[in-house]
């Protein structure tokens, strides 16, 4: 749990503080609403290069471009496994997914694990000040709060429900990076 | 652009650093516990002075380390990690030249369940034949890999160059020694360092201090947990090279690694603190003038800094960069040069200020939530410091003069001591 108080500036800059008397530092995080997706296709790396320009200071900004509209698996064939066999292994695993409920068991391990996870990247302030600038960016910072108890509510028929509902393949796009030496089919 | 340079100011800072509590176990064993953060979780670091120092044979250490978590007397290797992942709990192990590390990572209310297991981990690993086989060879392809590439070759000649490569600092590995070792080793080096009397727990984190220690006291403190009579190690001369300048070839090599150092002291010499200071405004952080000269205005890198290494019997200083092979003779020039401007010329008092805050932010970060709190205090105790060592540092970093910074570089970086080792 964060505790902030929220603070809008006259020039509209919303402030959040946090007080955390535990540890001897402070943090700033300040998060633009600005990333790589605003980038011309013609024009990319602007974002990366700004952030450079920004180095002229001394404060170390983080710049974040996760979009969080998408769901994204990303992963790198081994050696004797084409593109095309591990592009249906991958449909067929998200296909089981949304046709059967999790395991209860495994459910809960997940449930462990995010617990754990979020409960552990929020001991230092950088952290704390990065996700509380970055949820409230995207709307507003105690959602963050809400996270665990979330996670933990949720039920095996609701995983059921929203996997059916978002791993449609007609739903999805698939991009296949080749090395120089492979040559694609398509 | 509108740029403003932010002004620094030269404030004496003296933040309150979390200090730990320190008791003994039954067995004597020191506990350190550090209250730090709000979230409800701990972090346990076990340190034993059982890292490569310690071996007879190369490979022995790190691996008795590695395999801890493949398997006890109870526990299948599987079934360790199945049931820690199932709590969100990690274990990682990591061993260096004089120390092994345990550490855990777990959620306070998780705690009775995983600390049986991490007892089991650290008391009765059974070190199984099958798992030992399937990580040496995984160890072995990575050293076949990492062997080639130009950091590690200047690296591994450097020690070499420092210590001699029989002492056990300058030691390298060879693909044959991945042969020789076996269970029986395993089982040989685990009962005579891993064991209460070269041990230390710290605890970070938020928990019930009672509760916790009375936990700890159960799994660590008892006579079910022995301690091993002490190991007198030969003692072993060093051997330091005739030869301060080594190149090693290495043919189609893009970039060359370079390594520029001699043997100084560890941190309980009484210049240790200073050159820390001194080292940071050579090369200690991006705003240093290695990186500032080499990278920003030359160019020949993407990266050079410096580090003052402390050992439990030794210490090193140390230069460390890659760059484009075509500009290595210069950038080696443009290190010489910065090496004397040290003692030829003091510092400003503006640059010295920019160092102290460096230095200091540093410190504080180290204290900034359980983990990091861990760190700090594990650092003091793998070297046999008391836990006023980080105020006395504050102290030197705020009281430091330019005359004194001086007087050290004169002390150690004469340039005609160094070692100069490239590859590639």
């Amino acid at each position: 749990m964060i505790k902030f108080t929220r603070n809008i500036l006259a020039n509209g800059l919303r402030v959040l503080i946090h007080r955390d008397d535990t540890t001897p530092m402070a943090a700033v995080n300040l998060l633009y609403d600005v990333g790589s997706r605003d980038e011309q296709p013609e024009k990319t790396g602007f974002a990366h290069l700004f952030e450079h320009l920004m180095f002229c200071g001394s404060v170390n900004v983080p710049f974040y471009d996760r979009d969080p509209g998408l769901f994204i698996v990303r992963g790198r064939v081994t050696g004797g496994i084409t593109m095309e066999n591990a592009h249906d292994r991958l449909l067929a695993e998200l296909d089981d997914f949304a046709s059967a409920q999790p395991e209860k068991q495994e459910l809960e391990k997940v449930q462990n694990k995010l617990e754990a996870t979020r409960q552990y990247t929020h001991t230092d302030i950088m952290h704390k000040a990065s996700d509380l600038a970055y949820y409230e960016l995207l709307g507003d910072a105690g959602e963050l709060n809400s996270e665990i108890k979330k996670y933990r509510s949720t039920d095996r028929v609701e995983i059921e429900k929203t996997a059916k509902s978002l791993f449609d393949p007609l739903n999805s796009s698939t991009l296949f990076y080749y090395s120089k030496k492979q040559s694609p089919k398509h | 652009m509108n740029q403003r340079k932010a002004e620094i100011k030269a404030k004496k800072v003296r933040p309150d650093l979390p200090e730990p509590v320190f008791t003994r176990l039954g067995n004597s064993l020191p506990l350190y516990m550090i209250k730090a953060g709000s979230q409800p979780v701990v972090r346990i670091d076990f340190v034993f002075r059982a890292g490569s120092w310690w071996q007879s044979k190369p490979l022995v250490a790190s691996t008795v380390n590695a395999m801890l978590t493949e398997g006890t007397a109870r526990l299948t290797g599987r079934e360790i990690a199945e049931k820690l992942d199932f709590y969100g709990a990690y274990v990682n192990t990591s061993s260096d030249r004089d120390n092994a590390f345990v550490t855990l990572y777990s959620l306070e209310k998780h705690l009775d369940i995983i600390l049986p297991v991490l007892a089991e981990i650290i008391k009765t690993p059974s070190f199984p034949e099958k798992e030992l086989t399937t990580y040496l060879e995984r160890r072995k392809q990575n050293f076949m890999i990492e062997r080639r590439k130009v950091a590690n070759l200047a690296r591994e000649k450097f020690s070499g160059a420092l210590y001699g490569t029989g002492h056990p600092y300058g030691k390298t590995l060879s693909v044959t020694d991945f042969g020789r070792i076996g269970v029986e080793d395993l089982c040989s080096f685990h009962p005579a360092h891993y064991h209460p009397a070269k041990c230390s727990i710290i605890v970070s984190g938020k928990y019930d201090e009672q509760r916790l220690s009375d936990r700890i006291e159960e799994f660590f403190g008892r006579d079910e947990w022995p301690a091993a009579p002490e190991i007198k190690l030969p003692v072993v001369t060093k051997q330091p090279s005739e030869k301060k300048q080594i190149f090693v070839p290495r043919k189609g090599a893009i970039q060359s690694a370079l390594r520029v150092g001699r043997e100084l002291f560890g941190r309980k010499h009484q210049d240790y603190q200073g050159m820390q200071v001194l080292n940071n405004l050579l090369g200690g952080h991006f705003g240093s003038r290695l990186m500032q000269n080499i990278r920003e205005k030359k160019g020949y890198t993407y990266g050079i800094g410096s580090a003052m290494v402390s050992l439990r019997n030794s210490g090193f200083f140390v230069i460390i960069s890659e760059v484009g092979t075509l500009y290595l003779p210069d950038t080696l020039r443009e290190i010489y040069g910065e090496l004397n401007k040290l003692s030829s010329k003091p510092v400003s008092k503006k640059e010295l200020e920019l160092t102290a805050s460096n230095m200091l932010g540093d410190i504080l970060r180290g204290f900034d939530g359980p983990f990091a709190c861990s760190e700090s205090i594990g650092n003091l105790v793998e070297h046999d410091l008391d836990t006023g060592y980080y105020k006395r540092m504050i102290e030197t970093i705020n009281h430091i003069t330019p005359q004194n910074l001086q007087d050290l570089a004169i002390r150690h970086f004469s340039t005609g001591e160094m070692y100069e080792v490239t590859a590639g």
